[in-house]
């Protein structure tokens, strides 16, 4: 296990500007994942701990220790990336040995196996040992590379997008096996991807990176219920946030919201805002589609009228993409109704589900919702 | 317009002295103006299908119509099929028009009948405002859309497209998607559309065909191979997360249909259709239980079962917060259940988890290599 300390990084390759002033600093023993789209620097990152890249500008400390004077040997890192490269003339076995089997070292072939078959039971890869690289599935594959990895146990485990190349249901089993990993292994764990479902499932903590910046950094729950901005808003969750752009003012203690586009209005008591002078601000409002309520008559809760433009049952649920004024937003709805396309719905917004933003910065508005 | 049938075709490689089949004696008659999506994992010879109704790979074996015509034999030119790839390829050095109205102009088609054409497929797939631009200055929905607009001017018989969103990012995906539905249904051409993705072929599809080494495992409406799949490959291939299977053994007992589902008697007596099932089982014969996660009811302990529904309980192996949802795996006895919940009241690793089946949403299959579904009602 060892710490990480990420400050005031800057890396450029030639003029392009790959990382920008990026601070980030990760405890020991954590799980931390890096998620953003590609070409926001993620694979910089973890080239950078590991030696592989140098920094243009900024420090970096392992173990509180400046990694410049650490030769990438001396790190005692392992990297895992994308394509897993094994020796394709040694079986599962030499394969995840091999680290333990280098030039120097100085464990008995006892003590070998025994890690081996450890690392080959937490990863269910106990009944492959004999087999070769082409004789494996594609996951199989991959977990051999994560094996091979892991036998060591460094202080520092770098993951880069292990479950990119794999098709979708073995990416789900992998999930779970990297979820179990977190609790078996000690080393600190810096993982990379662009799936939010992945960062979600298995981050003890996010850090969202977009240019070479990072957006947020915060727990699972943080960063999908409270993101920082409207970038984290709308790149964690699919089918994305709703967004509303508006206008408020205060009149008394009440807050109001005009959204010009949908035609709508509300009221909110300004104490549900403490750190904002919401009198006369631009602002973007974001819903989740799951939090889109609908129904088929009118009332008052139910107020605004929309009409059903696309309706896709995926049978698990049903997505449907509704115009109201100018705006068209998304919502789930659940598959038993079959609600047709043409169909005309009532939409409410739930308050307590809203999330608010500043037009002109994007970041969040400190909103905290009655019950 | 067009329908399209496929009739005992086999299509099978020499790889060395070796011969690969790559797709094994398929039948499949798609609609005139259907959508019909070939779904399979890669290497399960969707593609090949796809490849074989344009002509652009030779059958092996079996028949070809289109259109009632025995196409064969008959150049992938003269089939009057457009074709759109994953990667569109658009002329970079012709504009957003130019690109649109080229193989009119290459048919010799009078000029003022090509533009009529362009600006009616522009105006349909919006992209009047970018005709002037070259493919590099445009969005890939642009790229894409303009890529769909090059296939349909020449009014195919038949649309097919393989894998046409792969290369977008997942917002764009949803977008073209939407675009890609709301054309079929306004021209009503026959599209044959191939994807590994199954959240796609359930939005999109009239109906799925699903394929598996080079096999034709079932075709049917999105809900029919959901609800209904056909055997078990199906029914783990579609849904996320994946179908749970476990083993489970049939009793009867004085008159009662029950169905051991690890270690836990269901009792499945009110089931109309079950009786064949029980007759054509000895009792104590083993089947694989299909549970859907979605299906799942995870229980807080102070209700009571309601409709006499089993119930199962475990030790939570994995909490997965996926967002608005959590996923679940817990393990019961030898086997791990996959559930997946809008809340899980605070439940974490290495609790006792109690769950609650839904008896009307199991299914049934046989316990051995194919896996073929029994029905039941």
């Amino acid at each position: 296990m060892a710490s990480i300390e990420l400050k005031n990084i800057v890396k450029d390759f030639g003029d392009v500007k790959a990382l920008e002033n990026l601070n980030l600093s990760i405890d020991e023993g954590e799980f931390i994942v890096i998620l953003g789209p590609s070409g926001a620097g993620k694979t910089t990152t973890l080239k950078l701990i590991a030696g592989i890249e140098e920094l243009t500008s900024g420090q970096l400390l392992i173990d509180g220790c400046d990694a410049a004077s650490m030769k990438p040997a001396d790190r005692d890192i392992t990297m895992v990336f994308e394509t897993y490269a094994l020796y394709p003339h040694m079986t599962v076995w030499e394969n995840m040995a091999t680290p333990l089997r280098g030039r120097g070292s100085q464990m008995d072939p006892a003590a070998i196996d025994a890690r081996v078959q450890k690392i080959a039971r937490i990863l269910r890869m106990e009944e492959y040992m004999t087999r070769l690289p082409s004789q494996l599935s594609g996951g199989q594959k991959q977990r051999v590379a994560m094996g091979r990895a892991m036998v060591r146990e460094p202080k520092i485990f770098l993951l880069d997008e292990p479950l990119n190349h794999v098709d979708a249901k073995i990416r789900e089993e992998l999930r779970k096996e990297l979820h179990l990993l977190r609790h078996t292994i000690k080393s600190t764990v810096v993982y990379v991807t662009h799936d939010y479902i992945e960062a979600l499932s298995l981050g003890q903590r996010i850090a969202i990176i977009n240019k070479g910046r990072i957006e947020q950094i915060g727990t699972p729950w943080d960063v999908y219920f409270r993101p920082a901005n409207l970038f984290v808003a709308s790149h964690i969750g699919q089918p994305e946030v709703n967004r509303f752009v508006g206008r408020s003012r205060l009149d008394g203690s009440s807050v109001h919201i005009d959204f010009p586009d949908l035609g709508h209005e509300i009221v909110l008591p300004s104490g549900q805002f403490p750190n904002d002078n919401m009198d006369g601000q631009k602002i973007v409002a974001g819903l989740r589609p799951q939090h889109v309520r609908l129904s088929e008559t009118q009332d008052e809760r139910y107020q605004l009228p929309a009409e059903i433009v696309i309706r896709e049952n995926l049978r698990t649920e049903l997505d449907l993409v509704l115009r109201t004024g100018k705006v068209k937003l998304t919502a789930l709805e659940s598959p038993e109704k079959d609600l047709p396309e043409g169909q005309q719905m009532f939409l409410h917004l739930p308050e307590k589900h809203l999330m608010f933003f500043s037009k002109n910065t994007e970041s969040r508005i400190d909103y905290q919702p009655g019950n | 317009m067009a329908s399209v049938s496929l009739k005992n075709v086999k299509k099978t490689y020499r790889s060395g002295l070796e011969e690969v089949v790559a797709v094994e004696n398929i039948n499949l008659d798609i609609m005139d103006g259907e959508l019909l999506v070939l779904l399979g994992p890669s290497g399960c010879g969707k593609s090949t299908t796809m490849r074989m109704i344009a002509g652009l790979e030779k059958i092996t074996a079996g028949d070809i119509h289109i259109n009632k015509r025995r196409v064969n034999d008959l150049n992938p030119s003269r089939r009057n099929i457009a074709m759109a790839f994953e990667t569109y390829a658009l002329y970079t050095h012709m504009t957003a028009a130019e690109n649109l109205g080229f193989c009119l102009r290459a048919r010799k088609v009078p000029k003022a009948e090509i533009d009529a054409k362009v600006s009616k497929i522009a105006k349909m797939l919006q992209l009047e405002s970018i005709l002037d631009k070259r493919p590099s200055e445009l969005s890939g929905g642009h790229q894409q859309r303009l890529s769909l607009g090059r296939a349909l001017i020449r009014n195919p018989d038949v649309f097919l497209l393989d894998e046409p969103l792969s290369h977008l990012d997942a917002k764009l995906r949803v977008q073209i998607r939407a675009e890609i539905r709301w054309l079929h249904n306004k021209l009503n051409t026959t599209m044959v559309y191939v994807t590994h993705d199954q959240i796609e072929a359930l939005a999109l599809a009239d109906r799925i065909a699903i394929m598996n080494f080079g096999n034709l495992q079932q075709v049917g409406t999105p809900a029919e191979v959901f609800d209904r799949p056909a055997n078990r490959y199906v029914a783990t291939f579609l849904g996320e997360p994946a179908m749970n299977i476990v083993p489970g053994v049939l009793s009867t007992n004085q008159g009662t249909c029950s169905v051991n589902i690890i270690g836990k008697d269901v009792n499945l007596s009110p089931a109309k259709d079950l009786t064949s099932l029980f007759t054509a089982k000895a009792p104590d014969s083993t089947l694989s239980i299909g549970i859907r996660p979605q299906d799942i009811t995870l229980m807080t302990g102070s209700e009571t079962s309601a409709d006499q529904q089993p119930l199962i309980s475990g030790i939570v192996k994995v909490v997965e917060f996926i967002g608005e949802k959590y996923i679940l795996t817990t393990r019961v006895k030898d086997e791990e259940i996959v559930s997946i919940h809008d809340s899980i009241n605070g439940l974490r690793e290495g609790d006792k988890a109690v769950l609650q089946f839904d008896k009307r949403k199991l299914h049934f299959f046989e316990d051995n290599d194919t896996g073929n579904a029994i029905r039941w009602e």
